[in-house]
């Protein structure tokens, strides 16, 4: 695994631990206007010190700014916090995508609507606080991540993953150029920012040439990498497109590269999978609709789409009723079982006629929510094994997040 | 002892062949013993004498299953009851280790009998403390994987947990783990042993590498292992690892992302080869025997064959498109070639694949053929977790039910045998085209091996033909003929086999054929099929069909009386399809023509002369037929009985019943102003309903409202001699046919209909004209112009059945204005508008009633008037009808429907009304029709106009209409197969209302689209943009007043001519055409656009 921390940081630092009540502001009202709010907020700040570096202004003063930013913001050190967060940075061509995919994934604008997303030309961040707070900047094309007047250290230092966003229905050779380039640089510089690569736009694609070009392009840029040298370099590639649930999965997945608990996480996963016969378990933020972890077995879009429109219908629901679970359980089909705590949100759902196979929905807290899609044999009867399982995994992640 | 020995000898004769397991009768013994104490005295060492009988059959390659005979089902299951997650199998092939999460064991297999021999799980569980004396620590281990060491090490196994250690047992010591592997810190998905070496291990995990281990290290320090190597670099979990059969260092894994790779276990730093193999990921990787190619399968369902023996850029060499996505695949293991210059060396080409869960069946694939499995199996209820290959035939395989089934793939169907052979298929143009190959209904043994001639399982033995079927040959199984061929089919000498033989058994010659090999260089497997492609007899000439079709007339204007001017239109109708048939090179055909022709005018001579005398005789006095029965009284009738019996009925049909219920409905659905539904005067109602009052041409717009259902019984006979009285001018005729037309413009599609229904309390007539602002909002923007205009132009002869057929309109304005109307509603644009409007479901247009038997007078148009009294065929030798019938008869024989649609649309509104058919077929007809009508949504005064108008004259002159129907059916479909969309749509005109059948399907659903006057195509986006999208071409404005409202008044509504196809606002034409008195298109085309 490749991440930004010691191992040993796991067990000391929790991350990005949602304070008691932060956001108890802004939920309440409608969920995009709290996160657009929110960048709104936070933008003009970080364009500010972010444009700065570009300029090449003193980095020290910002970082002061910054610190104080932190200072304010919570009782964690500027520096964990640095670390704490994935933080994405979308790189690639003009009009590649860079920007509708940040808008919809963090800002959940309505991909028809990234039609008239005017070019970026300076840096452009999105913060996302949910369970993980998740923040992402923008390199706009013109500001070349490889020229010598750029503050690399300012943009690059604190990245968790560089996403290269290629699109896929234009000419590419010349993205796939760049794109090496900045590989090759990062490679050099700062080898632990992780890279990844949005073959982006692929709906509309035929299945023949969306495999077509996916081949080639890993394969292209494989063997220029090792023709450099970096051939052991890890990149990976994700098809992706705004339209479809693929562009959250693919986040989901660089953002699990840079969450240290992910092993953790998967393990819990993993054994209340064989335990209580899960065919696949997700753990979702809730908000996002990024999943944090799942278990090792193999994983197919179509379970990942069938969790994440039900973690939107809950989501839904919730905003309707209330995000608290005291104000309210309004689930579809809510069962809601008083444990010890009282207020445990817990749903299900089945969608076959034999009520065999169905999810599960159990909520860890507010912002983090387990998904399950439970396969044959674990029908309703054996709902108390479940439960007790799932309670247990529920302390577990608790211990894990420290919360 | 040599292979070849086993294999030649007869199976029932021989002893137990060798690479049986020797039964060790101790061993069970030993094993309970073990459960109880804990400890065994001694290791079980592996059986020397045994391993080196193994090893004789080549590593790769296992021979037969020897104990096989050739029609033995070796099936063998056992049952645990437990979900089972793994299976691996030792060296021998006489054990097999199982591995989940609650069970942990070994089982013996044995001549199809299973048995548990050494329980490691509860062996644990029972044995209390650690080896070093502490007490164990109490888990649960979830195992993914297991291997079984080879060689030296064979009692070595090793598990995989998911979380992330590695367990090595050794069998002889089952309670305690000899060594936990513990550096993955994510779950481990598969371990597996060095095949030369066994004491390397690799394990492949979900952290991203691959750790190589050393077990000799384990003597030494023991519980504290350190892997060797570590390969990593990846970014996402390793599915898979197997190490090369051929080379003792490289290996290959497969990985989440879709990556396959091979690797030097002496090279750390970067892969040998890597090829982005699959787009979701690879689950399974499989070496084919020749250490050549890799095998991946993935969740993408595809399974694509790779040659990883050269680092180079490339594609699947070969690819197998699968069902569903593929958890697992192996290679089948090599069988001898049945090629006889391969002299007995091994190939392998098959493999066989498991899915996902949900998909429990498994198939054995042929790369040779890979569009189609080639065995097929479903042995479980959900998809096994894990199989391989015992032996050739054998395939083991564990699932979620708990049960290790070993299955023999001999037994397991061949999908071939369950498809059809035979194939035809027939081309809309009448091309036919046949594929079938033969079925083998015996396998004869390909590859004439000894063992089995000299078997006993000869014919002396009554076997069954099942079993024969089945005979067992030791070579290459799929070239069975039906499968697979070896084209050309080379019959094998018995001395070229034996040839083979002498080599097989000389030396240990068991090279395996690499795939290229196998693949490549023979193009000769296909199967082999017998293709017949050709006309079908019987079927028309596409040509000649087309030729028929574009020039066929088939119908002519009809007047009221016959004169010579209709005598002379029907003679030349006849004339030029006689013409046309003979052109066509069908003389017989065109004989037939002529002579019905003839026939016919005669007749019509006749008829006109007899009208003639009548019309002197009893002009003032026309004398209606008491004989005849009124169909429309009979549908009446019968729908009357329908409404009253309990039975649902169509809502439309109900009855009326209060005035103000429906006035509501009208009030609550439309949102389109309905102008026309006028009001008409008592008075005017029922001078029209006496007959009195002739249909006023000028006055059309008048609505005469349909009688109630109540009062129509009695109202049904005289409206039907005012048919017959009725004086058509060829002037009011046109204004007719038009006003025919838009109602069948509005008919056109389904919609629901308004009761017409007339408001009693509000005396003052509701003169309420066409909201022309609502209306204009469709046009807005859309029709300046040209495109405009030639896209109605051409919709007049619809090219496309969803094209509606657009009346002429600027023609009709110039008529109207010539009769001096004055109204302000112009005709034509309230046309257009109106199909707009019709296609949201509701309409009306300021034109007279769409109910067909308020203009009735237009009867004319589809049948010649008759009367029916007098019998002017008496005494000919032909009856005009039984001609008729008779000739369609012979034209349907030789399957010709276009001839007798032809001959059935020009004769029979001609033929006179003395020959009607019986009065019980008129029943069923009528009261098939009814329902056809009521079901279709026709209120009940229309299907009255209808019977009156179409269904009557052809049920008296003697016609079956159902028939009719067909025939004319049959044609459309014809039609519309050779897509002949203009001739098709003229037929629906024609067969419309009265035989749904032939417009019924293509009535729906329909859209109008604007057609760019350049490019051709039609403009999508229809009118909400200027533009259109392919050639970017913008309308053109009004050519009178350039503006994109008209100066006159009416806004922007357009007109076009259907001549040339130029058009203006509606507004403009008017004030061109009317104040100007221009004569010409606007445009100065040329065109007389209002002559």
């Amino acid at each position: 695994m490749r991440t930004l921390f010691s191992e040993n940081i796991l067990s000391p630092s929790p991350t990005p631990a949602p304070q008691p009540n932060p956001f108890e502001l802004l939920f309440p009202s409608s969920l995009s206007n709290a996160s657009s709010a929110d960048s709104t907020q936070s933008s003009p700040r970080q364009n500010e010190w972010l444009t700065q570096h570009l300029q090449n202004q003193q980095r020290a003063e910002s970082e002061t700014s910054n610190q104080a930013n932190h200072a304010a913001n919570g009782q964690r050190a500027p520096y964990a916090r640095r670390k704490g967060n994935p933080k994405l940075l979308f790189m690639g061509l003009r009009r590649s995508g860079k920007s509708s995919i940040q808008k919809v994934v963090f800002q959940k604008l309505s991909p028809a609507d990234t039609l008239f997303l005017e070019h970026t030309t300076r840096i452009e961040t999105a913060t996302m606080q949910s369970f993980i707070t998740f923040e992402s900047a923008e390199l706009p094309h013109h500001l070349s991540a490889t020229a010598p007047d750029f503050d690399h250290h300012a943009v690059f230092s604190n990245t968790g993953a560089a996403i290269w966003v290629l699109d896929v229905q234009d000419e590419y050779l010349t993205s796939i150029t760049e794109m090496i380039h900045t590989a090759v640089f990062l490679a050099e510089n700062y080898p632990r920012v992780n890279f990844e690569v949005f073959i982006h736009k692929t709906d509309g694609l035929s299945e023949e040439y969306k495999y077509e070009t996916f081949r080639e392009v890993r394969q292209r840029v494989q063997d220029e990498l090792s023709d450099l040298g970096h051939g052991d370099r890890s990149v990976s590639y994700f098809q992706t497109s705004i339209f479809d649930h693929s562009i959250f999965e693919a986040m989901s997945k660089v953002v699990q590269k840079l969450l240290p608990q992910l092993p953790a996480m998967e393990a819990l996963l993993n054994k209340l999978c064989s335990t209580c016969r899960i065919q696949k378990a997700y753990l979702f933020d809730s908000v996002s609709k990024i999943y944090v972890a799942t278990d090792a077995s193999p994983t197919f879009l179509k379970d990942y789409e069938v969790c994440s429109d039900y973690v939107d219908v809950i989501v839904d629901i919730k905003q309707i009723y209330g995000w608290h679970s005291q104000e309210g359980d309004g689930k579809a089909v809510s069962e809601s079982s008083n444990q010890d705590d009282g207020d445990i949100g817990e749903s299900m759902v089945t969608y076959d006629r034999s009520g065999d196979t169905y999810i599960y929905a159990r909520e860890i807290n507010d912002y983090l929510s387990l998904i399950c899609v439970m396969g044959k044999g674990s029908s309703t009867d054996k709902r108390v094994l479940i439960d007790y399982n799932v309670g247990i995994l529920h302390d577990a992640l608790l211990q894990v997040f420290k919360v | 002892m040599k292979e070849g020995n086993n294999v030649t000898a007869p199976p029932a004769s021989i002893p137990k062949p060798p690479p049986l397991p020797t039964p060790r009768p101790l061993q069970r013994a030993r094993d309970a013993a073990y459960k109880f104490i804990g400890y065994p005295s001694r290791p079980s060492s592996p059986h020397v004498g045994v391993r080196r009988e193994a090893l004789t059959q080549g590593v790769t390659g296992k021979a037969r299953y020897a104990s096989l005979t050739a029609t033995q089902n070796a099936t063998a299951i056992h049952k645990t009851g437990l979900e089972i997650n793994t299976i691996a199998i030792n060296e021998r092939g006489t054990h097999a280790l199982l591995g989940g999460k609650e069970i942990f064991k070994t089982v013996k297999i044995e001549d199809g009998i299973c048995a548990e021999e050494v329980n490691l799980r509860t062996a644990i569980r029972s044995t209390p403390n650690a080896a070093s004396g502490k007490p164990r620590q109490t888990y649960s281990i979830d195992i993914a994987d297991v291997a079984w060491a080879k060689g030296d090490c064979g009692d070595y196994v090793a598990a995989a947990t998911s979380s992330g250690k590695i367990i090595l047992y050794d069998l002889g010591h089952a309670g305690f783990p000899a060594v936990q592997l513990h550096e993955h810190f994510r779950q481990v998905h598969t371990v597996t042993f060095n095949p030369h070496r066994s004491t390397l291990l690799l394990s492949g995990s979900q952290d991203g590498t691959v750790r190589l281990w050393d077990l000799r290290d384990v003597r030494h320090e023991a519980n504290s292992l350190q892997s060797k190597r570590k390969f990593s670099g990846q970014s996402d979990g390793v599915r898979d690892v197997k190490w090369s059969p051929t080379d003792g260092v490289d290996f290959a894994f497969g990985t989440d992302s879709g990556w396959v790779q091979r690797w030097d276990m002496r090279n750390l730093k970067a892969a040998k080869v890597k090829v982005p193999a699959h787009t979701l990921s690879c689950n399974i990787i499989d070496w084919h025997p020749d250490g050549k190619h890799i095998a991946s399968a993935s969740s993408d369902q595809f399974v694509r064959v790779w040659d990883f023996s050269h680092n180079s850029k490339q594609r699947a060499l070969w690819e197998i498109k699968a069902p569903h996505p593929v958890m697992n695949a192996r290679w089948r293991p090599s069988c001898e070639s049945s090629m006889p210059h391969d002299n007995g060396a091994r190939q392998c080409t098959q493999l066989v694949t498991a899915y996902d869960r949900e998909h429990p069946v498994i198939h054995v694939w042929d790369l040779r053929r890979p569009a189609m499995p080639f065995r097929e199996m479903a042995p479980y209820s959900s998809a096994p977790t894990d199989l391989l290959w015992h032996s050739q035939d054998l395939l083991w395989t564990v699932g979620r039910e708990g049960a290790f089934l070993q299955s023999d793939i001999q037994h397991a169907p061949k999908v071939i045998d369950k498809r059809n052979l035979s194939s035809f298929a027939i081309s809309p143009e009448g091309d036919v085209k046949f594929v079938t190959q033969k079925r083998k209904q015996r396998r004869s043994p390909k590859h004439h091996h000894p063992s089995i001639q000299t078997s006993n399982n000869g014919d002396s033995l009554s076997v069954s033909p099942d079993t024969i079927l089945l005979s067992r040959s030791w070579a290459d199984d799929s070239l069975d003929h039906s499968f697979l061929r070896v084209a050309p089919a080379k019959r094998q000498s018995r001395s070229e086999s034996a040839a083979a033989m002498d080599i097989n058994n000389g030396g240990p010659s068991m090279a395996v054929l690499p795939l290229g090999v196998i693949m490549n260089n023979r193009v000769s497997f296909a199967p082999q099929q017998s293709m017949i492609i050709g006309r079908l007899p019987y079927h028309v000439d596409p040509d000649v069909f087309r030729d028929l079709a574009r020039g066929y007339t088939h119908s002519v204007k009809l007047t009221s009386s016959i004169d010579d001017g209709l005598l002379r239109v029907i003679e030349d109708a006849f004339d030029s399809n006689t013409q046309l048939i003979a052109s066509a090179g069908l003389h017989n055909r065109a004989q037939s023509v002529k002579i019905v022709a003839f026939i016919t005018l005669n007749h019509l001579k006749v008829r006109a002369k007899a009208q003639l005398e009548k019309k002197v005789e009893t002009h003032e006095h026309p004398r209606h037929a008491t004989g005849q029965t009124a169909l429309s009284a009979l549908a009446v009738r019968l729908l009357a009985e329908h409404s009253e019996s309990p039975e649902p009925w169509p809502p439309s049909v109900q009855p009326v019943s209060t005035l103000t219920k429906q006035l509501a409905a009208m009030d609550s659905t439309s949102n389109v102003p309905t102008p026309l539904a006028r009001p008409v005067s008592d008075a005017n109602l029922s001078a029209a309903q006496n007959g009195a009052q002739l249909p006023d041409p000028d006055n059309d717009e008048q609505l005469t409202l349909p009688p109630s259902l109540t009062a129509h019984v009695q109202q049904v006979l005289p409206p039907e001699i005012s048919f017959f009285n009725s004086q058509l001018t060829a002037n009011n005729l046109k204004s007719l046919t038009g006003t025919d037309r838009v109602d069948m413009v509005r008919r056109w599609s389904i919609q629901p209909k308004v009761p017409l229904s007339l408001d009693p309390v509000d005396d003052k007539p509701k003169l309420q004209t066409h909201d022309s602002n609502e209306s204009f909002s469709f046009m807005v923007g859309s029709a300046d112009s040209k495109d405009l205009s030639s896209s109605l132009g051409s919709a007049r002869h619809a090219s496309d059945p969803n094209l509606l057929v657009v009346p002429a309109t600027t023609v009709r304005a110039g008529n109207r204005s010539a009769n001096g109307n004055t109204n302000e509603d112009v005709a034509p644009p309230a046309e257009i508008v109106e199909i707009r409007i019709a296609s949201r479901g509701r309409e009306h247009a300021d034109e007279p009633s769409s109910s067909p038997r308020a203009s009735g007078a237009d009867e004319s148009l589809y049948s010649l008037p008759d009367e029916p009294a007098q019998d002017l065929e008496e005494g000919k030798p032909f009856i005009l009808v039984e001609l008729l019938t008779e000739l369609v008869k012979d034209a349907l024989k030789a399957g010709d429907a276009q001839t007798a649609t032809m001959l059935v649309t020009m004769i029979a509104p001609l033929l006179p009304r003395t020959h009607p058919l019986s009065h019980q077929e008129v029943e069923d007809t009528v009261l098939t029709y009814t329902d056809t009508y009521a079901l279709m949504g026709f209120l009940p005064e229309e299907i009255a106009g209808v019977f009156d108008k179409h269904l009557q004259h052809t049920v008296m002159a003697g016609l079956q209409p159902l028939q009719i129907e067909s025939i004319m059916s049959c044609y459309h479909e014809q039609l519309m197969s050779f897509r002949m969309f203009t001739e098709a749509a003229y037929l629906r005109k024609l067969a419309y209302p009265a035989y749904p059948a032939v417009y019924e399907d293509y009535m729906k659903d329909n859209t109008i689209h604007l057609k760019c006057g350049r490019c051709g195509k039609s403009v999508q986006n229809g009118m909400a943009r200027t533009t259109c999208e392919g050639c970017s071409e913008k309308q053109a404005s009004c050519p009178v007043c350039r503006l994109n409202e008209s100066p006159y008044r009416g806004g922007m509504l357009m007109s076009s001519c259907m001549l040339c196809g130029h058009g203006g606002h509606a507004e403009c034409l008017r004030q061109w055409f009317e104040d100007a008195k221009g004569e010409e298109c606007p445009t100065g085309c040329g065109c007389l656009c209002s002559g």
